[in-house]
């Protein structure tokens, strides 16, 4: 298998001390610069920028586009103003979820999709029933990621005017580039052509010095995606790949929130089959090794089951996602033999931007 | 209950499940797209003067609880012959015949072999006996009781007619004799799964005769004829000419049809006799069944049956007898036919079951051939298709009846249709999962129902029942 380098390689590649990397869809990425908590820690005080161009992204397009992304996704997109922006899943014709990722409208008839797993094949042949065409945008640009409450600032100080709502994207003109930002996950992110992708690092890093902007790795990203809440086809559940599988349904992902029961999509009738939804939340462990698929039980009942686990360095212990169908007890909560109790989603807050009038750390 | 069902297909199917419904209160209304009804069983196909159906003359598996409960016997049904044997012939020796008789059967194979000749009717036996508790899966919505069935079903699951029957026999002859039957529904005799076609048949009773064959007084056209009457006598209305060409949902439930004039019918339940690819790819908006449904879907069985008819002026002596002639050299003959069909092209020997009608006319005789395995989608264009087809046939029929060519005096060809792909897992699969679509309300009831695609109407009576249940609860 051969590895791709994202647009920002060469300064990963300067800037990684560890020379430690990974592999995600095919692209090479830095695990980490320096300490994987420090840059986890660094987006919750500061701000962090981190490389999201292995991101599987999309163009749909065609006359029938808006009619084929109505019958894909969970949500209705149809509705949705050019720039704007929704989280939904898609899923197999049982009702399993095969993904889940933001669909942003970019034209009348035309929409990008920006997922963490890419299902190329499958929304491909689906496409073709509508006679609409799906160019895979990952490879044509390059994607970073401003994370932290200084994000905002750090835009501001770059040149780039007016930051995004949350679910929307701008393309922008920004001295002399031509970039989109958008908003769609935990800050804001910068879409660019490879060319000049080097440049737009350089700038953000060069405006960035006044808040303590640093690198992040993907490893960092991960504990800030999972203390925030969000829960990532791959990493955290491994999607239905075959089109009849009846599971993973979104009920057992705790994603009933992003099927919306009164819309018409594929796998509507599974998700009907499958029964009300139990809503996504989290344990707390008493220590630090997490148990991801652990039978959570109350005085010997069990009463559901963890779905991922990681270690949060930011709360010290190890933290899971659980699916539990009734009410949670007060104590005496178990996640197989390790005790933990239940807290709400997210771990934490979303490390949101501070708004760009705010007063800076410097200035306070 | 009450309300208006459609019915797509105007074949024995349509016309069973048309009936079962009116019977049980709805206002029914068959639509069918050619001018007469019968699908298959209709005399469409022209051999000179005659008119003969596109499918097989005789009838293996005729539902009897759908002839008792439409009281067929009673409007007319009845059979000229309840019980063909199979007749297996022979380059270099007398014709196998393997009858109902199983002594008869040892005696004709014991000159073969020894060994075939004591194994058959142990081998007969065995498969009777699984075959007959099949039918609480295959005739019923139900399951295998018996553990040591359900282990010899999970078995046949994975296994294939030719190492099946390899398994068993050893001589040529007893193996090639079942080859036709092998081939059943355009399965590989070399798939997995596909000895089930073989258990499937046995499964099936005609006349009250287990595994056998029988051809109406009249051909397969006489059993539309009198399940025409039936629908009639329940009240079904039933529109000829009446093509469908899309179907109307309202979110995921069927509304209507629209039909080729661009009426529209209103109906909160359709049943189609059609195939599920047409059913559910051309009749549906796209995607509407299912990306995965719609992608297997677009993908036809590549390899089917046509049929030969011809019109004789003398009587070919090694057909002389009533029986299902098959004429088949070898066992791994199949196979190689069948890789060839799935190439796109004519078989060089195909699998041949010939069966000889009386017309009471001038010719006097008809030689239905039912010739498997044919490529759906030849390479060859059409008129070089035929002809390659016809030398083919009447090349093999000549090893057996010498100057036949020299009396065909006509002759009808049915090329292999479109249809969808069979698998070991359609087959044992439930009732409701061959009979429900993705969409509400419309419901499966012809060969794309059926375990095996066959004149049944088994599907056709349990899709009635499913769809008057449903009306019945009433949409959620």
């Amino acid at each position: 298998m051969s590895l791709l380098a994202t647009p920002f390689h060469a300064r990963a590649a300067e800037l990684s001390r560890n020379n430690v990397w990974e592999t995600r869809n095919g692209f090479t990425l830095a695990s980490c610069y320096g300490r994987t908590d420090d840059e986890a820690l660094a987006a919750r005080f500061g701000a962090v920028l981190a490389d999201i161009s292995w991101h599987w992204r999309i163009e749909i397009a065609g006359l029938r586009a808006v009619e084929f992304v109505s019958r894909l996704f969970t949500r209705n997109p149809a509705s949705l103003m050019p720039g704007m922006a929704l989280e939904a899943l898609w899923l197999n014709d049982a009702g399993a979820v095969r993904g889940a990722g933001t669909l942003a409208r970019t034209g009348e008839d035309s929409f990008r999709l920006v997922a963490a797993l890419e299902d190329a094949d499958w929304i491909a042949r689906a496409a073709r029933l509508y006679g609409v065409t799906i160019a895979d945008k990952t490879a044509a640009e390059g994607g970073l990621a401003l994370i932290g409450p200084a994000a905002s600032k750090v835009l501001d100080a770059a040149g780039l005017d007016g930051a995004p709502e949350p679910m929307s994207a701008r393309r922008v003109s920004w001295r002399g580039l031509d970039v989109t930002l958008s908003r769609f996950g935990l800050g804001y992110e910068l879409w660019c052509e490879p060319d000049i992708a080097l440049i737009a690092w350089d700038r953000l890093v060069a405006a960035g010095q006044g808040w303590a902007l640093r690198p992040a790795g993907q490893a960092a990203l991960d504990i800030l995606e999972f203390e925030s809440g969000l829960m990532r086809a791959g990493r955290d559940y491994r999607p239905a790949r075959d089109g009849f599988a009846p599971q993973p349904s979104p009920q057992s992902l705790g994603l009933g929130g992003l099927v919306d029961r009164s819309h018409i999509f594929n796998g509507r009738a599974g998700v009907f089959a499958g029964g009300p939804d139990s809503p996504l939340s989290g344990v707390l462990l008493d220590g630090e090794k997490p148990v991801p698929g652990a039978v959570l039980t109350h005085q010997g009942r069990a009463l559901g089951r963890t779905l991922s686990s990681r270690f949060s360095p930011a709360m010290r212990c190890a933290i899971a996602f659980a699916i539990v169908p009734g009410t949670w007890p007060a104590s005496g909560l178990m996640a197989g033999t390790m005790p933990c109790r239940a807290a709400a989603l997210p771990f934490l807050p979303i490390p949101a931007p501070m708004d760009a009038t705010e007063p800076s750390p410097a200035a306070v | 209950m009450s309300g208006e069902v459609l019915v797509i297909g105007a074949g024995p199917s349509g016309l069973a499940a048309a009936t079962y419904l009116a019977r049980a209160g709805a206002h029914v209304i068959v639509l069918e797209a050619e001018a007469e009804v019968g699908g298959r069983c209709a005399n469409r196909l022209g051999v000179g003067a005659f008119a003969v159906p596109s499918g097989p003359p005789a009838l293996q598996a005729l539902d009897p609880r759908v002839v008792k409960e439409l009281k067929l016997a009673r409007l007319g049904l009845a059979f000229a012959v309840r019980d063909l044997p199979l007749t297996g012939l022979r380059i270099d020796g007398k014709p196998l015949v393997l009858g109902r008789d199983l002594h008869e059967a040892h005696c004709a194979i014991a000159p073969l072999s020894q060994r075939d000749a004591e194994r058959y009717g142990e081998f007969r036996r065995s498969q009777f006996d699984l075959a007959r508790a099949m039918r609480a899966v295959w005739w019923e919505d139900g399951d295998l009781a018996r553990e040591e069935h359900r282990r010899e079903l999970h078995r046949l699951a994975l296994t294939s007619a030719a190492t099946l029957l390899e398994s068993v026999f050893e001589s040529d002859a007893l193996k090639a004799a079942f080859a036709f039957d092998a081939l059943a529904g355009g399965l590989s005799p070399s798939s997995a799964g596909s000895s089930l076609t073989l258990l499937w048949q046995a499964a099936q009773e005609m006349c009250g005769l287990q595994g056998a064959f029988a051809i109406p007084r009249g051909g397969p056209a006489a059993l539309a004829g009198v399940l025409l009457k039936a629908a009639q006598n329940a009240g079904v209305e039933v529109r000829t000419g009446c093509k469908v060409t899309q179907l109307l949902l309202e979110d995921d439930a069927v509304t209507g049809a629209v039909v080729a004039r661009g009426d529209v019918i209103l109906a909160g339940t359709v049943l189609s006799s059609l195939s599920r690819r047409t059913t559910l790819l051309a009749f549906l908006p796209p995607g509407a069944a299912g990306f995965a449904v719609t992608h297997d879907l677009e993908r036809p069985q590549p390899v089917g049956e046509g049929k030969l008819v011809l019109a004789l002026n003398t009587l070919p002596a090694a057909f002389q007898q009533p029986a299902r002639t098959v004429i088949a050299e070898r066992l791994e003959d199949a196979a190689v036919a069948y890789a060839q069909a799935s190439a796109g092209r004519v078989p060089s020997d195909p699998m041949l079951e010939a069966t000889l009608l009386q017309t009471g006319a001038e010719p006097p005789f008809l030689l239905s051939v039912q010739i498997r395995p044919l490529p759906v989608e030849p390479v060859d264009p059409p008129g070089a298709f035929t002809t390659r087809l016809l030398q083919t046939v009447l090349r093999s029929l000549e090893r057996h009846a010498p100057e036949l060519t020299a009396n065909v005096a006509s002759f009808g060809l049915h090329p292999p249709q479109p249809c969808d792909r069979l698998t070991a897992a359609h087959i044992t699969a439930s009732w409701r999962e061959r009979i429900l679509t993705p969409v509400r309300g419309l419901f499966l009831c012809g060969d794309a129902a059926e375990p095996v695609p066959a004149v049944s109407c088994r599907a056709a009576r349990i899709a009635a029942g499913f769809a008057a249940a449903e009306m019945k609860r009433g949409r959620p």
